[in-house]
């Protein structure tokens, strides 16, 4: 299984929850409001590309109403669920357990 | 309904220019939804900024997917390719080799042309630099060799001039250490070596020629006579009277026209070479900047008859010496062969590109499948034309790299075989040069198959009703009588350049050239007594020293004798020999008597002429007449009786008629020629040096074969000769490669027919002779016309020389044979593959 970036991570999610309302737009929003970073529309493009590219997202055309030239509307496709699922798990293993220890300050 | 404002035009331009690559076109959409909404919240002016901020933040990483994409289609793009390749392994191979030896054969005559053109190209003031030439009225005739007054005289009286020099040559025997040896070398013009820049490697040039007596070496002479040593400073003994000092050494290039193993101050040349009526330094001139040659010949034109009234009318012109090697101002010069080589090149790699062309199409029916299901799935036939161009640029590469592993091997050869000293030096020009011919081979070669693959309908493929007919193939054949061509005229243009320099090799000179050694010597008055010591030894059948060597002539100047009309000029070449010149060359004499040494006044009163002479002169009865020399020049003037004439010898090239020659007795024979015994040669030799020593300590015995010396003339002739032949080699295989590909396109075509014959009755021959009408047809096509082209050809070359052999008809036969033996050979073993085969499988082939 292709292993997946963190931002590709982010819009697969982002997909997720914007359900039939994703493309290239919302979703740089989205991740804007959750993570605080404001990427631009190129940063964006690149990994949802690959991502549809290497089949985790199809997609479809639709016009809509503000510009006249049809724009690009996502979904996850089975693949990229199966991704999800073992990043999911993967990272959660990788986190079980995790208490955060004390740490002395420094100068004391 | 929401309204769709209006676009600021320059962000909008700029995204445009951004996505018209690539298959990012449907970001458009959302750049302008991006807009909208800022538009909406914010306002115009801030829309403007956000949207441009966005659109240039977004640039690199748009460029970045581009690129990215573009790398992967191109990765999965190659591997279709290679596994096609190797599909086809034969075919693959013999395109790739045929390519691969069209460009070994453009790379080295790259080379060469590059080496040609960078001669002289060293001096920093190369542009500047030009030669003196006088000529004659009309052009007829023009000489190098000028008067060394007209350095002064030019330098002083023209501001354009702002330097010259002259360099007139000597040979010199030189004493180092005991050891004695010849140079050649000039006298020059401290000036010389400020207008020409040979580097400098040790010493100073400065101030040159400081001390009169001083002396400037080459690198290679420091090298022989001083070894690891410092010569600077050191002296050298020359012709045993005056002592040189090494003032400086310089190193001359590979490249360059004047090559010279020493230079002296042309302060202590003979008073002679300064005189306007002596011809014979070369004199050079730099022009100030700016200053066009052109202009200045108008006037300087008359200068020389200015000075000498009395002498004929001569036009003094000057030339740039950057043209010097390929472009000789006194005619011939290398150009025409720089051209000639890079035509046949460019022609052969013509050749190589269009067995490509049919290769890749006659193998069409194999990649038909492949080919209409991809059209089927919604393959463009812009996208097939695209993978089919990487196919035979991938192809052009490999056999880039195979040619390069060529050039290395060949190379070597290549050098040894010309005596060239050619080296691979990985200059931009070259490097890109080299690419450009690759790229243009795959992109020219690739073009055709790719149209013609891509235009395939896919109904028809799978129906299998595939083949229009016969116009198809018409493009087809005539590239295989292109090249069936070609390979014809160069077969027959090999063929008459071989004999041609047979026929120098071996023709009667009337002269005998074999067995005869020629050393400069400087015995003078000792000549005599070294004959006689050297005749003592049975091996020495006879010797004979003469003024200037053989294979050259004396300055001409006029020559007037009785009877003589206005309109007739004598210009006779000289040489001054001894009266053993008959003996020791097996001249024959056909009129009068040759010089004796009883008769006294043969010495100073008797000539023996050439009947080329004697020709020219239109006189019937030469014995006793007289000729007089330089009759308008009272200083000069002399009065010579014809005692004999000999017949025409040619001791120039055979490139001209001979020249009309007068020889006289003198003493000073400068080069001794010695006619030897072959047997026992190495004995004789050392024989000769001892008896050199013994007479002359430390004489040097620099000696070279005559029949080496006249060979040597024609090296020019013996380089195209080899190189014809190597490239007619080459044109005929690569014509092979075609003709295969030819004859397996068609035999593909008629699997069936082959089939249906043989289950008819028809035995292995009739098939095979079936099969090859129609390729004899097209060879025989080829013949016709490439044999009045290469008479054409060959006749104009061989009229480049006086003597010449005929061109014979045999040599067309032989050449055409040649070529339907090839052929006949190719289609035999082609159609010997399919009409052997099992008729049943040929059948069900659908």
């Amino acid at each position: 299984m292709v292993e997946l970036t963190r931002k590709e991570e982010q819009i697969l999610l982002a997909v997720h929850f914007l359900e039939d309302k994703a493309f290239l737009n919302t979703i740089r929003e989205r991740i804007k409001q959750y993570s605080g970073k404001s990427y631009s529309l190129g940063t964006i493009y690149v990994p949802l590309n690959r991502l549809h590219m290497n089949g985790f997202l199809e997609s479809h055309p639709e016009k809509m109403s503000g510009s006249n030239k049809p724009v690009q509307f996502y979904n996850i496709t089975s693949m990229g669920y199966e991704a999800l699922s073992e990043l999911r798990e993967k990272t959660e293993n990788m986190w079980n357990g995790f208490i955060k220890p004390v740490l002395k300050k420094p100068g004391v | 309904m929401k309204k769709i404002n209006k676009k600021p035009r320059l962000p909008f331009l700029l995204l445009r220019l951004l996505l018209s690559n690539g298959n990012q076109d449907h970001l458009y959409g959302n750049f302008e939804l991006f807009y909208e909404d800022v538009l909406a919240e914010k306002g115009r002016t801030c829309a403007w900024f956000r949207i441009m901020g966005q659109i240039l933040i977004s640039t690199p990483k748009l460029i970045y997917a581009y690129l990215y994409w573009s790398f992967i289609m191109f990765k999965n793009s190659l591997k279709i390719t290679l596994r096609n390749l190797k599909r086809q392994k034969t075919y693959s191979f013999i395109n790739i080799s045929g390519l691969a030896v069209g460009i070994t054969c453009c790379v080295l005559t790259l080379l060469w042309v590059q080496y040609e053109l960078s001669y002289d190209k060293f001096h920093d003031n190369i542009d500047r630099i030009h030669r003196v030439v006088y000529t004659n009225e009309n052009r007829e005739w023009k000489s190098h060799s000028v008067p060394g007054a007209a350095v002064g005289f030019l330098k002083e009286n023209f501001p354009e001039v702002a330097d010259a020099a002259m360099t007139n040559s000597v040979p010199v025997k030189v004493n180092f250490k005991e050891k004695g040896f010849f140079l050649s070398g000039y006298f020059v013009h401290p000036s010389f070596l400020k207008i020409f820049s040979f580097p400098v490697l040790a010493g100073s040039i400065e101030k040159p020629f400081s001390q009169l007596m001083s002396i400037i070496i080459s690198e290679e002479t420091a090298q022989k006579y001083f070894g690891e040593e410092d010569p600077i400073g050191k002296s050298i003994r020359a012709n045993d009277r005056a002592d040189m000092m090494v003032e400086a050494v310089v190193s001359i290039p590979e490249n360059s026209s004047i090559k010279f193993d020493f230079l002296l101050s042309s302060r202590i040349a003979p008073p002679g070479t300064k005189k306007w009526e002596n011809w014979g330094p070369q004199v050079y001139v730099l022009l100030q900047e700016g200053v066009s040659y052109r202009e200045f010949n108008k006037k300087i034109t008359n200068i020389h008859n200015d000075h000498v009234p009395q002498a004929r009318k001569i036009n003094v012109c000057i030339h740039p010496f950057s043209e010097n090697h390929l472009h000789d101002f006194l005619g011939g010069g290398l150009i025409t062969y720089v051209y000639v080589f890079s035509a046949m090149s460019l022609f052969i790699l013509l050749i190589a590109c269009i067995n490509f062309m049919n290769l890749a199409t006659g193998r069409s029916e194999a990649r038909l499948r492949e080919i209409g299901i991809k059209k089927v799935v919604g393959s463009t036939r812009m996208q097939l034309i695209k993978q089919f161009m990487l196919e035979s640029i991938l192809i052009s590469i490999i056999s880039l790299l195979l040619a390069g592993l060529l050039v290395a091997v060949l190379l070597p050869v290549f050098n040894s075989v010309l005596q060239y000293n050619l080296e691979l030096h990985y200059l931009p020009q070259f490097v890109s040069g080299i690419i450009g011919i690759t790229l243009i081979t795959g992109i020219v070669s690739g073009i055709y198959p790719a149209l013609f693959l891509s235009s395939f309908k896919p109904v028809k493929i799978l129906k299998g009703s595939l083949y229009p007919g016969k116009s198809s193939s018409l493009f087809r054949r005539i590239l295989v009588v292109f090249q069936f061509t070609t390979s014809i005229a160069f077969i027959v243009c090999a063929v008459i350049v071989f004999k041609q320099l047979n026929f120098i090799q071996n023709k009667d000179l009337g002269f005998d050239k074999e067995q005869v050694i020629v050393f400069p010597n400087q015995l003078r008055n000792n000549i005599k007594v070294f004959k006689e010591k050297i005749l003592k030894n049975p091996n020495i059948e006879s010797a004979s020293a003469i003024s200037i060597d053989f294979i050259n002539w004396g300055s001409s100047s006029e020559v007037g004798w009785e009877g003589q009309r206005p309109d007739q000029k004598g210009n006779f070449g000289y040489n001054w020999i001894d009266y053993d010149f008959l003996k020791t060359f097996k001249i024959e004499l056909t009129e009068g008597r040759f010089f004796s040494p009883e008769i006294q006044s043969d010495y100073k009163e008797a000539c023996v002429l050439n009947e080329a002479a004697v020709r020219s002169m239109g006189m019937v009865d030469p014995v006793g007449r007289e000729i007089i020399r330089s009759p308008k020049n009272p200083q000069y003037r002399k009065v010579r009786k014809i005692i004999g004439v000999v017949k025409d010898y040619n001791f120039l090239t055979l490139h001209g008629e001979v020249r009309p020659f007068c020889l006289m007795p003198g003493r000073s024979g400068g080069f001794m020629n010695v006619r030897i015994n072959p047997a026992n040669m190495p004995e004789t030799l050392s024989f000769i040096k001892e008896t050199l020593d013994k007479m002359a300590p430390g004489h040097p015995f620099e000696y070279s074969f005559l029949d080496e010396k006249i060979d040597r003339q024609y090296r020019e002739e013996q380089i195209t000769g080899k190189i014809i032949m190597f490239i007619t080699v080459v044109a005929v295989m690569i014509s092979c490669f075609g003709l295969f590909g030819l004859v397996a396109f068609s035999v593909e075509r008629r699997t069936k027919e082959i089939g249906i014959r043989k289950v008819v009755g028809a035995s292995l021959v009739n098939i095979i002779k079936l099969l090859s009408k129609e390729f004899l047809m097209l060879v025989l096509i080829a013949n016709i016309i490439a044999w009045p082209v290469s008479w054409y050809i060959m006749n104009k070359w061989l009229q480049n020389f006086a003597f010449h052999t005929d061109i014979k008809i045999w040599i067309f036969i032989l050449a055409g044979l040649t070529a339907v033996i090839i052929a006949f050979l190719t289609v035999i073993k082609q159609t010997h593959k399919a009409a052997a085969g099992n008729p049943v499988k040929s059948l069900k082939y659908e």
